[in-house]
């Protein structure tokens, strides 16, 4: 689904913020991406999804290339930032709708799913408020819906348990385990070493650009828990 | 006490922080830039003073030089009152604030102490100089001066008074209101050609009371009592002026000052539809990009209030000719109609009338900022399966939908009073409505150049980057090119053949900027 061959990213300034990074995420799998502050996670998958150019190596989702045609990628893929900004003139519906239009869900689809995963978070009472209103959280909840709007095949989420309610958090939990079963594919960063190990059947873990482990969580865990072989691993990396 | 320094301190270094560029030298230039502009400022408005002063004292009514001032001053800090009332009250800091061991008295009052430290400078500016020339030519007795300067201290505290009142009164409508945003918006636009209608009649006045002497003068003056009282407690020193001066300026401040500290550090609480009906419409694509463009633009009143300044200035303008005929406003400008050549109506004046409605969508195009505006956003653009054309593409229809009705509008105002034949007044509209392409893909390629995506709030983008600056220069020479071609290149000529020459020109260009947009403009986009 995805494939990350010998990407290569250096910011101007000359700080390399990826270095020969080759991962592949298969239909199926729930992709957990680690890595310290500024370890080049965020940069992967701004990458991936389209939004940073890189200078060598090659993206491709379900066969296309990332950087030839970036537009039948993002049609087949859903991104959330870790901090998802969105547009505070419009309302919840708005925003929703907007989406929706982009990818072009008829009007029985997108009420249905947002109708179902609005109820899920907790957001169906808030949808005709004005985004400005909205709390982080409200916004993360939004952005995740409109994320599942056009049901993609691949989810791509940076850090999506910051903010959320515990509620909230185990609604994600659900729906991506779902959203797994069902054959798509998720690739997500995050910090929290517990979700990771819970939630994910691969993992992949990144030290100042480089990767240093990548492969099953079993194997890469061994009898140690994953908190002990993330900290032996980038001590020693 | 030492809290409140290190507070006022504090707010004078955020602001000027806010200035600074992240390259090295900026800050510097941008300090240059700014001492100059203020030095500029100051010696115009006191060189302005010092000559409206001499008239005066020369027609024996130098008291109306100090009411004139105050109008200015008045005028101008209201409505820098009345723009900052569009911000949220208390600031964004006030929970910081609030959360440090610093009492709310000191927090509030080091607020107001530096917005008055902002305030003053323009008053003292606008003001000072005419009580230092009215001091000097006319004679009076030196208390003049004392309570001259006692005033340029007053002043400042009444544009405070204003922002905080009014902004008290457009949160609570924010709090009420999904579209309050629009109801500021068009309550800043009365009010911005309120202040430009007083400022044009302010010289029709003078003019007038120039003419009627001593005893004019004074009528007019106590014809606007709060401003009578001003004039007359610093030209008089009357104690009842007095009185009524300082109750007019600190009622409204310390109310103003009540209100703000009231909401100081208060969560900003903003409109909650109770609506549980959701209501779900499907569009093309590009309908929805150019739809969430419009929105944008009208849920910024900072945004609208810049650029539709134009197309309002260029329908007002055809509306007056259209009611008042070209004659008149000839005359207005000194031109009797017998001094134009022989058909000059249907030749040289709609020519000049095109050339003149054509200047007036040059300098303010929404296109120049709306890249900028997409700030942290832009992931949302980035990220999903929209083509570049077309995201460039809604940006420019919004500022086509601003602009280009306005000026096929008043181009048909002109054409209906001058009885212009209806192929020369279509052939106006085309090459108007190619000026609005123009202007709408120009304004993304500057953009393109100077992008300003790191902002903390939209009037940096859409007031102060570098890309509006730009922009405003490249509108003067496209506006220049109906006046080029009619002093070059057809002085014998119609104006069919000018307005079409424009618009060849214009069409050039607009495929020039678009070529552009297309290649290297969409690279340039992907890499912001």
């Amino acid at each position: 689904m995805l494939t990350i061959e010998h990407l290569n990213k250096t910011y101007p300034g000359g700080k390399v913020a990826v270095r020969d990074l080759s991962i592949t995420v298969e239909d199926g799998d729930l992709f957990g991406f680690i890595g310290h502050n500024g370890a080049g996670k965020t940069t992967t998958i701004k990458a991936s999804v389209g939004i940073l150019p890189f200078e060598s190596g090659s993206i491709h989702i379900d066969g296309h290339s990332v950087a030839k045609d970036p537009v039948t990628c993002k049609k087949l893929l859903a991104y959330l930032p870790d901090d998802p900004q969105l547009y505070d003139a419009l309302t919840g519906i708005q925003y929703i709708n907007f989406i929706a239009d982009i990818f072009r869900v008829s009007s029985e689809d997108r009420r249905q799913r947002t109708m179902k995963y609005a109820e899920m978070f907790e957001l169906d009472g808030s949808l005709n408020t004005p985004i400005s209103s909205f709390s982080h959280g409200m916004k993360q909840k939004l952005a995740l819906i409109s994320a599942l709007i056009h049901t993609p095949r691949l989810l791509i989420l940076d850090e999506p348990f910051v903010g959320l309610d515990p509620k909230a958090a185990f609604t994600v939990k659900t729906i991506m385990k779902e959203f797994c079963a069902e054959g798509n594919a998720i690739f997500f960063s995050t910090h929290v070493l517990e979700v990771a190990e819970k939630l994910c059947n691969k993992i992949a873990i990144i030290k100042n650009g480089e990767l240093i482990a990548c492969g099953p969580i079993d194997e890469i865990r061994g009898r140690q828990s994953l908190e002990e072989v993330f900290l032996e691993l980038t001590e020693n990396a | 006490m030492r809290n409140f320094g290190i507070l006022v301190r504090t707010n004078l270094r955020i602001f000027i922080g806010s200035l600074k560029n992240k390259r090295k030298g900026r800050y510097v230039a941008t300090g240059i830039l700014l001492g100059f502009g203020l030095l500029v400022l100051g010696l115009s408005l006191a060189f302005q003073a010092v000559s409206q002063m001499f008239l005066l004292r020369d027609a024996g009514i130098p008291d109306v030089g100090i009411f004139m001032s105050l109008v200015s001053a008045l005028m101008l800090g209201g409505l820098f009152g009345l723009m900052r009332s569009l911000n949220a009250p208390g600031g964004r800091d006030g929970e910081l604030l609030l959360s440090l061991p610093v009492r709310r008295t000191t927090a509030v009052l080091s607020k107001v102490v530096s917005q008055y430290i902002f305030d003053a400078p323009l008053m003292f500016m606008i003001f000072l100089p005419s009580v230092i020339s009215y001091f000097v030519l006319a004679n009076p007795d030196p208390g003049v001066l004392l309570r001259g300067i006692f005033l340029c201290f007053l002043l400042p505290l009444f544009p405070i008074a204003l922002a905080y009142l009014l902004g008290s009164a457009v949160y609570k409508l924010t709090q009420k209101f999904k579209m309050a945003s629009l109801f500021s918006t068009a309550l800043m636009m009365l009010l911005i050609f309120g202040y430009m209608g007083v400022n044009f009649l302010s010289s029709s006045i003078l003019a007038k009371v120039t003419d009627n002497g001593p005893a004019g003068a004074s009528q007019t003056i106590e014809r606007v009592p709060p401003l009578a009282w001003l004039t007359n407690f610093v030209v008089r020193g009357d104690v009842l002026p007095f009185f009524l001066s300082l109750a007019m300026i600190l009622l409204p401040f310390i109310a103003g000052v009540f209100l703000f500290s009231f909401q100081f550090g208060r969560p900003v609480a903003r409109y909650r539809s109770g609506r549980r009906d959701v209501i779900f419409k499907s569009r093309s694509p590009r309908r929805a990009l150019y739809g969430k463009e419009i929105r944008r633009y009208l849920g910024c009143p900072i945004y609208v209030i810049n650029t539709a300044f134009g197309p309002v200035f260029m329908l007002g303008l055809s509306i007056v000719l259209l009611v008042m005929g070209p004659e008149k406003i000839l005359a207005g400008v000194d031109i009797p109609m017998t001094d134009l050549p022989a058909g000059a109506m249907t030749g040289l004046v709609p020519a000049i009338l095109f050339a003149i409605i054509s200047f007036m969508p040059a300098v303010t195009s929404t296109s120049s900022v709306a890249i900028s505006l997409e700030g942290q956003k832009l992931w949302i653009l980035r990220a999903h399966p929209v083509r570049t054309e077309d995201i460039f593409t809604a940006k420019a229809m919004v500022n086509m939908t601003v602009m280009a009705p306005a000026f096929v509008l008043s181009l048909i105002l002109v054409g209906i009073r001058l009885s212009l034949s209806p192929i020369l007044v279509l052939g106006m509209c085309f090459s108007g409505v190619l000026q609005c392409a123009l202007l709408s893909s120009l304004g993304l390629v500057i953009n393109l150049f100077y992008p300003k995506l790191d902002w903390e709030n939209e009037t940096q983008v859409v007031k102060q980057s570098m890309s509006v600056i730009v922009n405003m220069v490249a509108g003067l020479f496209v506006s220049a090119v109906p006046f080029v071609i009619f002093f070059v290149a057809m002085s014998d000529s119609s104006t069919g053949i000018l307005v079409l020459l424009c618009a060849l020109v214009y069409a050039i260009l607009f495929a020039g900027s678009s070529i552009f947009l297309k290649t290297a403009g969409k690279r340039m986009f992907l890499r912001l």
